[in-house]
């Protein structure tokens, strides 16, 4: 990286917001296609009822809840490496930061979907805002759910901003470069940027205030969302640990995400000299990491629920392990906690194809350890008269399969249409003499 | 000015035409007087000038969780003798003939998960003219959709209760 | 102390304190065994000689020895029994139902009679004045013979009132060629085109017991009478005004049903006025309950009487056998197409909307069959596929089945649901009765490779050591709670009434609620609790409860507001406990606090509010509800024409989307609430009475206010024996149950 002079940053990247092949257009097809599907089969479900849907009492919470947290979690890490690692001068970062506060802000819109699609009556769903209403009812702030809809919007609203706010300059490059109709837009989209002083000094402070703003919401969004369930009595659910474990599962999986996103990017839009192997390899180090803490959660509960003697909660655990969900349990232990060691040898950490294929199965992994939370702790819990089985319809496939495609969609127009990568990161990066961020 | 007099032109029939659809929409005309009823029943008539309390009419109000409407017979109940040649009149001879309850158009609309007891409100001296209106004032009765506002500030003011389903929504 | 033997355990067994098992057909054996135990310790010197001596020759080789080997029983329980039996200063056998007849079942009834005379001469506990009306049915032979002389030809005409023979009686017989007969054209008077009227040649639907006029006398002392409760909603005609008008010409004995009864029930009861027969028709009827127990019957037995004791059928040879066992919920069939009658399950395995064969693991570890297999059962007179369901309530080598599906008409609810177990029955009565069998020997079980799941409700068949369906033993019963231990752990957490006294700072964060003069409450005695569900069906009836199907059921989705849960315990094999578990109603909901729109509300009065309107359906509440009582709507359920007339005005239909469960009938508290209001008092005790409340046969569940210290469910919460279900996670159930008394044998 640094070899390359401005121009050929600029280039490099530029280069890659060209007309695209037919290729690329049959993939967005496809993934349009499967929103259309996912959109079909919600309407269904608006027409006819949660019933198409696998649910029922005690499993009132199925795979709506399970993707919601999943896309949430994913967020969470983009912030965490443009903001937080932002704050902390770490350089390395520079290449994949764009690309990650996009991935936060789709994923971030995906999940948001969510909360809309469980309702059972969906037409209905202002009543969980406190708009001024006739009938002088106020929503109950006691709720993990309510808190859910403001940490959700807040974290919508600051991380779009930020995104955009720190796209200001290479929109500009972009415009710059073009002509005719995108020009026009680029230059509305640009806002007028000129490159002058005044823009750079007020663009590094307004992009490090929304770092400061981003930065506690990567551990408060997830918690929040980690209430919903600790928050409630069930066993499995009340636990303290939540929080930080589930602050911690949503980097683990956001990271391998990056990672998942990043090298199919990096090979087909030639970024090998803008995002060398290091880049990668951080990540991956920093998946060690954010495993270990989950797999020390997951120790936590376990002891826990052995130390508490408590009946209700042994039981719990035991039927995860050895009962029916016993496949789910362990995709996730394997792929969260055990295979992501394997990035403890330099030669795994290194190479692409393993790099991928590990990204992948920790996705996976966690994917399940949202299935294992939310639905076994209420599958058997107090009553055993109650204890029921849930497994997904096909209507919720659906949906989920319609809320990948929509993230992928939305973040392959991202990168054919917008830089995918910082310019303006790249060029500040320390030892080139660039600006200070003040 | 002149340079932007195309675009000055479209928002402002913009803003004619949505305000137009808004008011037709939301407070036409008719909208005071209130549906037509299938026989051009007068309260006007019959509550202020002839005097006729409420109850006599409806009664139901008084032992029923429904309040129900007038049956055909309480109508004949005078008009068998009262103007009974008039076309209006001889329509309700029709009806009773038939054995077919006539087709009021319902005025005062309380949705489907409200229960309202007439009888509470009564037997705390609720006029009906407070929630009704001056009922002897109009000929039609207009629609009115009963907004729960209304109910929570009276129940509010006179210390009645509140609580959801003890009130109103088991 | 109540004994019950039996090859199955029914809901009678599930009640007693003990359950023998027992080889189908070896009552009559088991009966003369103790007899002749009976006569061994000395009974019965006040019987005549002969009588002695006869009883002494039947129960002659029915020693303890042979008995267990030939009927199956359990050595330790039969020696229990003896023992109990002998010493009992006033004991009461009583024998074989009609349901439960089978090859001995004469001599079985006749081996308990003369068992109940040997212990009490004087028959005290026996009315032989106030006979039953059932008493006066057919025989199973004289009706065989019925259907066999018309197939012989000269009947011309045949009526039938609403009963359904084509289903309910076996197949083998005449039945089907009396309705192929050309000559005989069949007239059905039911209201459904059940399978009898699908057979006839005209059907004639009359008025349904709700719109008539007419008597009943259930015992020859009672009789009740009937009036319309519903207004008209079909122009038929009730049956009695029909064989008025049609079976005579010229001099009709009254011109309508109506005044024939009044006038027969006038002469009848001695009445002079028609002002006496209204004030009896205030009453419900005519009820001489309080005249003592007659005795102006003497029994003489009858010479021939050791003949058929000693001539005892043989037990059933086959090593399979299969009973037929009859329904509480569709009697013999009459029931299939009601739909709360599928939907709450069968109290014993909690199947709904199927009918499954019960039989004992060991028996099907043998044929490789597991729980949802689909079997086929042959019989000599038929085969019956049904899937199985594994219990140990039944004795092994038993396979039993309920009555009533397996309807091929009869009605959306019935039509091809479950199968009818008479296929495996033979029409041949029992030769001495004239009754029917309702046994089959059973010559093969082959699985057919298909399986279904089970709707069954329950998701675990024990408590698995939790607080919820407790017992205490009798001798305990009345003992105080123990304060010893008072901590926070399942079994030590104190009984805390959901009442501002209930508030401890050292476990409430929140302070307790302000209750308004009223704090309802249920109190539930698990004692009197016999699991027949009949509250469930109050509650859908009531509250406009939706039946969702045999699929939402396997899926787990019932609706059921109040649910009666059966647990058995894991070491004692029969014993079982019935739980009818309804929400709580908790002082500390944690469903409220979870709720973001306040849908799940706390009222004043002390009652969970469920504000159908106001749900959006997060469903969070009921993630939240340890007790898992919340009921979701996930579709919207349907009534179809005329089943939407039934829907209770006073309770909200719900939508799809939106959650519910027990409002303790809000309604009927409203409307207590408005006449007490209007006569300027507070509600009284007694005036609020829940459905499932007005409808328990054995006063199981007592409602009121907690606060009234006067009130029944305030005087019983201080019996020892109160507890909250799992009141250790601090919800502070106003729902106080009652250990289940249990008699240690």
């Amino acid at each position: 990286m640094n070899q390359l002079s401005y121009a050929q940053i600029d280039q490099t990247i530029l280069d890659t917001l060209h007309p695209p092949r037919k290729s690329y257009w049959a993939i967005v097809a496809v993934l349009f296609l499967g929103i259309l599907m996912g959109a079909a089969c919600w309407i269904y479900q608006i027409f006819m009822g949660i019933g198409v849907g696998g649910h029922n009492i005690p499993v009132a919470w199925g795979t709506y809840l399970i993707n919601f947290v999943f896309w949430v979690g994913i967020a969470h890490s983009g912030t965490l490496i443009s903001a937080i690692l932002h704050l902390f001068r770490a350089g390395w970062r520079n290449p994949i930061a764009r690309a990650a506060e996009t991935m936060t802000v789709f994923a971030v819109c995906t999940a948001g979907l969510f909360p809309f699609i469980h309702l059972g009556r969906v037409w209905q769903v202002y009543y969980i805002l406190p708009y001024p209403n006739q009938r002088t009812l106020w929503p109950n702030f006691q709720s993990p759910l309510v808190f859910d809809v403001i940490a959700i919007s807040t974290y919508l609203m600051v991380s779009s901003l930020f995104w955009y706010t720190g796209m200001l300059p290479d929109l500009a490059a972009v415009r710059d470069k073009a002509t005719g109709l995108r020009r026009k837009i680029f230059a509305v989209l640009s806002l007028g940027w000129t490159g002058s002083h005044d823009h750079w000094r007020h663009y590094s402070r307004g992009y490090l205030f929304f770092a400061a703003l981003a930065t506690p919401l990567v551990v408060s969004v997830h918690s929040v969302v980690s209430w919903d369930f600790a928050l409630g009595i069930a066993p499995g659910y009340h636990s303290t640990i939540f929080a930080p474990y589930f602050v911690a599962g949503a980097i683990h999986s956001g990271l391998a995400m990056v990672l998942t996103l990043m090298i199919p990017l990096r090979r087909i839009f030639r970024y090998q000299e803008i995002m060398p192997v290091k880049v990668l390899e951080n990540v991956a180090k920093t998946i060690v990491f954010t495993g270990l803490i989950v797999g020390f959660a997951y120790i936590t509960e376990f002891f826990m629920a052995w130390y508490s003697r408590n009946s209700v909660e042994v039981e719990v655990f035991r039927w995860r392990v050895f009962g029916v969900y016993k496949p789910e349990f362990w995709i996730m232990v394997v792929c969260n906690t055990m295979v992501p060691l394997l990035f403890l040898f330099k030669k795994i950490r290194t190479s692409i194809p393993w790099l991928f294929g590990i990204s992948i199965l920790v996705n996976i992994g966690m994917w399940f350890e949202r299935f294992v939370i939310i639905i076994t702790s209420v599958a058997r819990d107090f009553i055993p008269h109650a204890w029921g089985f849930y497994r997904p319809s096909m209507i919720e496939w659906g949906i989920m399969i319609g809320s990948f495609s929509l993230f992928f969609f939305l973040f392959l127009l991202f990168v054919k249409h917008l830089p995918s990568v910082s310019m303006t990161e790249l060029k500040v990066a320390p030892g080139r003499g660039g600006q200070q961020h003040g | 000015m002149k340079k932007n007099l195309h675009e000055i032109i479209l928002i402002f029939l913009v803003i004619v035409l949505v305000g137009a659809f808004l008011i037709l929409f939301y407070a036409p005309p008719q909208a005071d007087i209130g549906p037509e009823q299938p026989i051009p029943f007068s309260h006007n008539v019959h509550v202020g000038v002839k005097q006729i309390q409420c109850q006599y009419c409806h009664p139901y109000v008084a032992y029923s969780n429904f309040p129900g409407i007038p049956p055909v017979e309480k109508c004949l109940h005078c008009h068998e003798y009262i103007i009974s040649q008039h076309p209006e009149i001889q329509k309700e001879h029709q009806y009773f003939n038939t054995q077919s309850p006539t087709p009021w158009v319902k005025v005062n609309v309380v949705p489907e998960h409200v229960f309202f007891n007439h009888q509470r409100h009564i037997n705390t001296k609720v006029a009906c003219e407070e929630c009704h209106g001056q009922v002897a004032d109009l000929q039609r009765l207009p629609r009115k959709p009963w907004r729960m506002k209304a109910c929570i500030d009276c129940h509010r003011s006179k210390n009645a209760i509140v609580d959801c389903w003890l009130a109103c929504h088991n | 102390m109540f004994f019950e033997i039996s090859p199955y355990l029914s809901l009678t067994g599930a009640n007693a304190d003990q359950w023998l098992a027992c080889r189908p057909g070896s009552e009559a054996a088991i009966a003369l065994g103790l007899v002749r135990q009976t006569l061994d310790v000395g009974k019965g010197g006040h019987l005549p000689q002969a009588l002695r001596e006869l009883l002494n020759r039947a129960s002659a080789q029915y020693t303890k020895e042979h008995l267990l080997q030939h009927s199956a029983l359990s050595p330790g329980l039969y020696e229990n029994l003896v023992g109990r039996l002998t010493e009992a200063k006033k004991p009461l056998v009583m024998g074989t139902g009609t349901g439960a007849s089978d090859l001995n079942a004469l001599q079985t009834n006749m081996a308990v009679n003369l068992l109940n005379l040997l212990h009490d001469p004087n028959l005290g506990l026996h009315d032989f004045d106030n006979r039953h009306r059932v008493e006066m049915a057919a025989t199973h032979a004289g009706i065989m013979d019925f259907f066999k002389a018309m197939n012989s030809g000269g009947t011309d005409l045949l009526l039938l009132n609403n009963v359904n023979p084509v289903f309910a009686l076996p197949q083998d017989g005449d039945i089907r060629q009396a309705f192929e007969n050309k000559d005989l054209f069949v007239v059905s008077f039911s209201n459904f085109m059940d399978e009898t009227s699908q057979s006839a040649d005209l059907i004639l639907p009359f008025k349904m017991p709700l719109e008539t006029w007419d008597e009943y006398g259930g015992k020859k002392l009672v009789t009740s009478t009937l009036q319309p409760a519903m207004g008209r909603t079909t122009p038929r005609p009730g049956i009695g005004d029909m064989l008025l008008t049609v079976c005579f010409k010229n001099n009709q004995p009254a011109r309508t049903y109506k005044d024939w009864l009044v006038r027969r029930l006038l002469e009848q009861q001695g009445m002079a006025t028609e002002a006496e027969w209204v004030r009896m028709l205030q009453h419900g009827g005519r009820f001489a309950l309080n005249t003592k127990a007659g005795r102006t019957t003497r029994i003489l037995p009858p010479d021939h009487l050791s003949d058929i004791l000693t001539t005892l059928g043989h037990p059933k040879t086959s090593e399979l056998a299969f009973v037929a066992a009859p329904s509480i919920r569709f009697f013999d069939g009459r029931g299939g197409n009601k739909s709360w009658l599928c939907e709450i399950p069968d109290p014993l395995t909690m199947v709904a909307w199927q009918s499954p064969i019960v039989i004992h693991p060991e028996t099907a570890k043998q044929g490789n069959i597991s729980q949802g297999d689909i079997i086929q059962v042959q019989s000599e007179s038929g085969e019956l596929k049904a899937p199985a369901y594994l219990s140990g309530h039944v004795e092994q080598g038993v396979l039993v089945a309920s009555i009533g599906q397996g309807h091929d008409e009869y009605g959306r609810y019935a039509k091809d649901m479950g199968s009818n177990p008479f296929a495996l029955l033979s029409s041949k009565p029992e030769p001495n009765s004239g009754g029917r069998n309702f046994g089959a020997d059973v010559i093969s079980i082959k699985k057919t490779g298909l399986s279904v799941k089970l709707a069954h409700t329950d998701g675990s068949r024990t408590q698995h050591g939790r607080k919820i369906a407790l017992s205490v033993p009798l001798a305990d019963a009345a003992k105080a709670q123990s304060s010893l231990q008072q901590g926070l752990g399942m079994n030590e957490f104190p009984f805390t009434l959901p009442l501002s006294s209930g508030y401890d700072p050292g476990r409430d964060f929140y302070p307790p609620h302000d209750h308004d003069g009223y704090r309802w409450s249920m109190v539930v005695d698990l004692d009197r609790c016999i699991g027949c569900g009949a509250c469930a069906s109050a509650c859908y009836a009531e509250n406009n409860v939706g039946v969702v199907g045999e699929k939402n059921v396997q899926k787990g989705r019932e609706m059921a507001w109040l649910q009666v849960q059966r647990y058995f315990d894991p070491e004692q094999k029969a014993k079982i406990t019935f739980l009818p578990m309804l929400c709580q109603h908790c002082d500390n909901a944690p469903c409220e606090s979870v709720c973001p729109v306040f849908a799940p509300h706390h009222s004043r009065e002390g009652i969970n509010n469920q504000i159908y309107n106001r749900c959006i359906g997060t469903r969070f509440c009921s993630q939240n509800c340890p007790y898992k009582v919340r009921r979701f709507n996930w579709f919207d359920w349907k009534w179809p024409a005329p089943l939407n007339q039934q829907l209770n005005p006073d309770v909200t239909v719900r939508s799809k989307g939106v959650m519910e469960k027990c409002s303790f009938c809000i309604q009927r508290i409203k409307t207590a609430r408005n006449i007490a209001r209007n006569e300027d008092r507070l509600i009284r005790d007694g005036d609020v009475t829940p459905a499932c409340v007005q409808t328990c046969p054995t006063d199981a569940l007592v409602f009121g206010n907690l606060m009234d210290k006067e009130s029944r469910v305030r005087k019983m919460v201080e019996d020892p024996r109160a507890y909250q279900v799992m009141g250790y996670l601090n919800t502070k159930p106003a729902v106080i149950y009652l250990k289940k008394v249990v008699q240690e044998i």
